[in-house]
């Protein structure tokens, strides 16, 4: 067995090596070294502050007294972690762009950065977080008590030997001296601790290492493993609680996850290492699971510990201590240490961050405000107020410890850790409505959220606070019993006459309602002021980056050197000076001095700075003190609100109308390349139209000429010779042609411009081909081409005009004949006309192909095949060509009818045309259908 | 997965794991069975914690990654961070006039 000096020596060997780790984290930060804190792995393990000595020693109690509902404490904060995204990422964005230092100080941001509920907020805290002091105390003094032998069956008892001989103090003087040492090292809230970041973490893992070290030595010191340790729970009967659920557990069960939910947010030190504390975003990403799981593990751990103390221990031993008497009941003194090391990790780290967190809060919202208000301080000429600013943090912390000692040392021995610290989740609760609405909701209004803050408080303290003191036996046991004046409806356990309810979930109950309700009624009924209504958008719409800088918006001016001054005397002559260097540098300049005598922007970020320091109600009050033109109307912040929604309304139409524009221009820049390839065409159709013509034209005038000369040599009569009449037949014939082909133009000119009259008449497709072969017959013959009727006795009945129909195929059939090579190939030039099956599939359509198997066409030609003076069959071919406007017009021809002229294929060994047309159905089916 | 589902599925995972781990589901695990000695009430309750956590980091990933993928403009975007740690340059916007 130790005795108690041994056990204080190796306590404060410990604390004195994690000073040193903390020094050194500093020392490497400072340097730049320290990469490794600002890792989402530390910044996890910093969440871990969540388990304190409740969940060390507490939770293996609460598992054998009340079984499996000490799980809810980490599945509250598990559920708020997985749901990292919509809140804790929201808080920590508004955090960080407010400079915000505490959850005081967030609630009273975003209600107007009023002093008042940030006092209010800090009262609350203070309450709700002495108990939970006072319960780290409790454990670790019972702890150092139990090692020592003291008391290790009964419950532990210190009041009798006076305040110095009791362990508890001494633990409180310890904390307290080691927090002072290390919390308050920076002046300003908003600076990271490094030191102390590192410290809480190795803590964490201290106290989990601790924790799993003695399940396991339940699970395979005192028990023959998992299977065994259940085995022999089976033999137990308070084993069976932790097994299955109670008849009624869902009541308790709902109301302590909530409560876990809530505090996970709401206590001040969680807000302090969850939001002030992160630096960056993406950790919570990682903590969103990394936190869970060493939530989980830590309730693995317990379970083995609860159950082998309850069947293995005498039944008087205290179950919050099973995790110490576990080991030492088997004699393993060096195991309890280990235990008894990681119980006081658990303890210190909670300490060291609510009084940190608490004394920040203190310094900020009760005490600054009334020293700026002492004519001392509010003096221009006042030196250095950051110094005044520590002092007040030390004292504060000197406090803190003080009032958690003080609840210990009156009640705090007698409810078990669980309760206590229940009591204390209940009280920071009353935050939950104000924050959330100060995130969500942009009606909640200054007087809602205050009303409903002292509503909830004010109940919390009738029906849970005042209980636990009369719990341990003080003169208000008589008003807990029957109610104040003997009124048995107001009875703090039963308010109204709610008997028979647990006394935390009735105490929930009624703070937490209260609590919501007052706070949106009165928010409904009351108004909210310029600034509330300003900082209301931008907490709402925290992630719509066009709300940051509204703020910058209100008109007020401030002399730069007033506010230079100001700084030193808020901040210290390093901070400022550092500080409005940063300043000029980010607008573009090198020094203070060449920043302009007043500038907007540069109030607007020096009261933030100050935020940063001393909390946003102070900060707003010194610079309001300074800065002209503050007084801003409802009006004219909601103007502002609703100008950047205008700028942004504009910018959106700018946007659209410059899309518009493009467009246009697009559309332009097509109509402009078209008209230019019109153009070409038409340039190009009058080069070609001048060669063709100019053909004719050169033999007239040569043979003309000749013949001229002839009758100037040789008199009149030369007209006579036979030579004269070939030419004169030649100079009729290139005449002819001429006439042709101008008659062409003049056509194909008309039909392109619809001018031409069509007379459309039912008829058979398959006749017209047939009577154009008729027409073709004699060319064929002539060029010894053989032309194949292919058409059998199909019927297709067409709308159309026949002559130029015809006119079609006659072309069609005229360019297979004339360019037929199959003769010269050692073959027999064939054409077929036939019904083209590839047209069928498209019902309604009348379509006859006209075959060859000629040269074919060059694929180079096929594009421009239908085109005027376009010609398929090469240029100087072996044959007279045609006009060139032969398949054009045929074209144009087909597209009056509303059908078309294809070339659906074509090879080496010829030319496939399609001629189609719409099936005049009732046209052809009409007279039979009558007859 | 895209932007809006994995938001949404950003708000579903606490949503049912408060469902899982409330009462009526939690009388369903509150079965007599052991599985290898163990309770099934202790079983189900860990395995489902783990499945919780699993699919939280599965989801975080995704949220992170998206998130730093969506930083280039388009209307979505106006959700992302500001490129740099947002609260330290003064308000450039305020300087405007």
């Amino acid at each position: 067995m130790l005795t108690t000096g041994v056990i204080i020596l190796i306590a404060g060997v410990y604390l004195g090596g994690l000073f040193l780790l903390a020094f050194y984290s500093e020392r490497r930060a400072a340097q730049g070294r320290a990469r490794f804190i600002q890792s989402p792995l530390v910044y996890t393990l910093s969440l871990a502050v969540y388990c304190t000595s409740w969940t060390f020693y507490g939770a293996v109690g609460s598992a054998a007294r009340s079984g499996l509902e000490f799980l809810t404490i980490y599945l509250g904060p598990t559920i708020v972690l997985m749901a990292w995204w919509l809140l804790l990422r929201k808080l920590v964005r508004i955090s960080k762009a407010q400079k915000i230092t505490s959850i005081a100080d967030f609630i009273s941001a975003r209600y107007g950065k009023s002093a008042s509920i940030s006092a209010l907020v800090t009262l609350i805290a203070l309450s709700g977080v002495a108990p939970y002091i006072a319960l780290q105390l409790k454990a670790v003094a019972s702890s150092v008590d139990a090692l020592g032998g003291l008391h290790v069956r009964t419950p532990v008892s210190a009041t009798n030997h006076g305040i110095l001989a009791d362990t508890g103090f001494w633990v409180a003087v310890c904390m307290a001296l080691f927090t002072i040492l290390f919390g308050t090292r920076n002046q300003s809230a908003d600076e990271r601790q490094p030191g102390i970041v590192a410290a809480i973490a190795f803590e964490s893992i201290v106290k989990l290492v601790s924790l799993g070290a003695i399940a396991l030595f339940a699970l395979y010191g005192m028990n023959g493993g998992i299977a065994d340790l259940y085995a022999r729970a089976d033999w137990h009967a308070g084993v069976a609680r932790l097994t299955t659920l109670g008849a009624e557990f869902e009541t308790r069960w709902l109301a302590t996850l909530f409560l876990a939910a809530a505090a996970f947010i709401c206590l001040p030190r969680q807000f302090h290492v969850g939001v002030v504390e992160n630096n960056d975003e993406r950790h919570l990403a990682t903590a969103s699971w990394m936190f869970p799981l060493y939530l989980m593990l830590v309730s693995l751990f317990v379970i083995p510990i609860a159950i082998s103390g309850m069947t293995q221990l005498p039944e008087t031993a205290n179950p919050d201590l099973f995790v110490l008497t576990v080991p030492l009941s088997e004699g393993r003194t060096g195991l309890a240490l280990v235990a008894f090391i990681g119980g006081l990790s658990a303890a210190t780290s909670m300490v060291i961050v609510s009084s940190i967190a608490m004394s920040i809060m203190i310094s900020n919202h009760l005490v600054t405000p009334l020293l700026l208000r002492l004519s001392v301080f509010s003096q221009q000429r006042t030196s250095d107020f950051s110094k005044v600013l520590v002092l007040v943090r030390r004292l504060s912390i000197i406090a803190i410890l003080t009032l958690g000692f003080i609840y210990y040392h009156s009640i705090g021995t007698t409810s078990p850790l669980a309760s206590i610290g229940l009591i204390s989740f209940a009280a920071v609760a009353q935050f939950l409505p104000a924050l959330i609405g100060a995130v969500y909701w942009e009606g909640g209004t200054k007087a809602g959220a205050t009303a409903g803050l002292i509503g909830g408080f004010g109940l919390w303290t009738y029906t849970l606070l005042l209980p636990s003191f009369a719990g341990a036996g003080y003169v208000v046991i008589e008003l807990v019993e029957s109610g104040p004046f003997g009124i048995e409806l107001l009875k703090p356990n039963a308010l109204l006459g709610l008997t028979g309810w647990d006394p935390l979930v009735h105490g929930l109950f009624w703070s937490l309602s209260v609590n919501v309700v007052l706070f949106a009624a009165v928010s409904l009924f009351s108004e909210q002021s310029p600034l509330e209504r300003l900082q209301s958008a931008v907490f709402v719409d925290a992630f719509d980056r066009r709300r940051t800088g509204v703020e910058g918006a209100i008109p007020r001016s401030a002399a730069t050197e007033d506010l230079f001054r100001l700084a030193r005397r808020i901040l210290g002559r390093d901070r400022a000076d550092r500080l409005f260097a940063e300043y000029a540098q980010s607008v573009g300049l090198d020094r203070r001095a060449d920043l302009p005598k007043t500038d907007p922007a540069l109030i607007v970020y020096v009261e933030r700075a100050l935020a940063g320091s001393i909390g946003a109600a102070s900060a707003r009050s010194l610079v309001a003190r300074i800065a002209k033109g503050e007084t801003i109307s409802l009006e004219s912040v909601i103007q502002i609100l609703d100008e950047t929604q205008e700028a942004i309304r504009y910018s959106r139409e700018l946007e659209r109308k410059s899309r518009e524009l493009e467009e246009t221009a697009r559309q332009l820049r097509e109509a402009n390349a078209q008209l230019t390839e019109l153009d070409r065409l038409k340039d190009d159709f009058l080069s070609r139209v001048s060669h063709e013509l100019r053909t004719p034209m050169t033999s007239i005038r040569s043979f003309s000429e000749m013949l001229v000369e002839q009758a100037a040599q040789r008199g009149p009569q030369a007209l006579e010779g036979a030579q004269a009449q070939r030419f004169l037949g030649i100079i009729q014939h290139e005449s002819v042609r001429l006439t042709r082909l101008l008659d062409q133009i003049l056509d194909l000119n008309r039909m392109e411009n619809g001018q031409l009259d069509w007379e459309f008449e039912r008829l058979d497709l398959v006749d017209v081909a047939r009577e154009a072969m008729e027409t073709m017959h004699g060319l064929a013959q002539n060029s010894d081409v053989e032309l194949i009727d292919g058409l059998g006795d199909a019927r297709l009945p067409v709308l159309a005009d026949g002559d130029r129909l015809k006119q079609v195929f006659v072309n069609l059939l005229s360019n297979a004949i004339k360019f037929n090579d199959a003769a010269e190939r050692g073959g027999i030039g064939r054409v077929w006309v036939e019904v083209d099956r590839t047209a069928l599939p498209s019902a309604g359509l009348a379509a006859i192909a006209v075959r060859d198997n000629g040269p074919g066409i060059p694929p180079s030609e096929q594009q421009t095949l239908f085109s005027k003076f376009s010609r398929g069959w090469k240029e100087g071919a072996r044959r007279p060509t045609g006009s060139g406007l032969g398949l054009a017009i045929s074209k144009q021809i087909m597209l009056q009818f509303g059908g078309e002229l294809l070339l659906t294929a074509s090879s080496l060994n010829g030319s496939s045309f399609a001629v189609r047309l719409t099936r005049a159905e009732d046209a052809a089916e009409r007279p039979d259908a009558a007859e | 997965m895209n932007r809006r589902r994995l938001r949404d599925a950003a708000a579903a995972l606490p949503a049912g794991a408060v469902l899982i781990f409330t009462p009526p589901y939690m009388r369903i695990y509150d079965q007599d069975w052991t599985v290898f000695g163990v309770p099934f009430l202790h079983v189900s309750l860990f395995a489902l914690w783990f499945v919780g956590l699993v699919l939280s980091a599965a989801l975080a990933r995704r949220l992170i990654a998206d998130e730093e993928a969506g930083e280039d403009g388009g209307v979505e975007a106006l959700d992302a961070p500001p490129p740099s740690d947002g609260a330290e340059p003064p308000a450039h916007a305020a300087r405007g006039d």
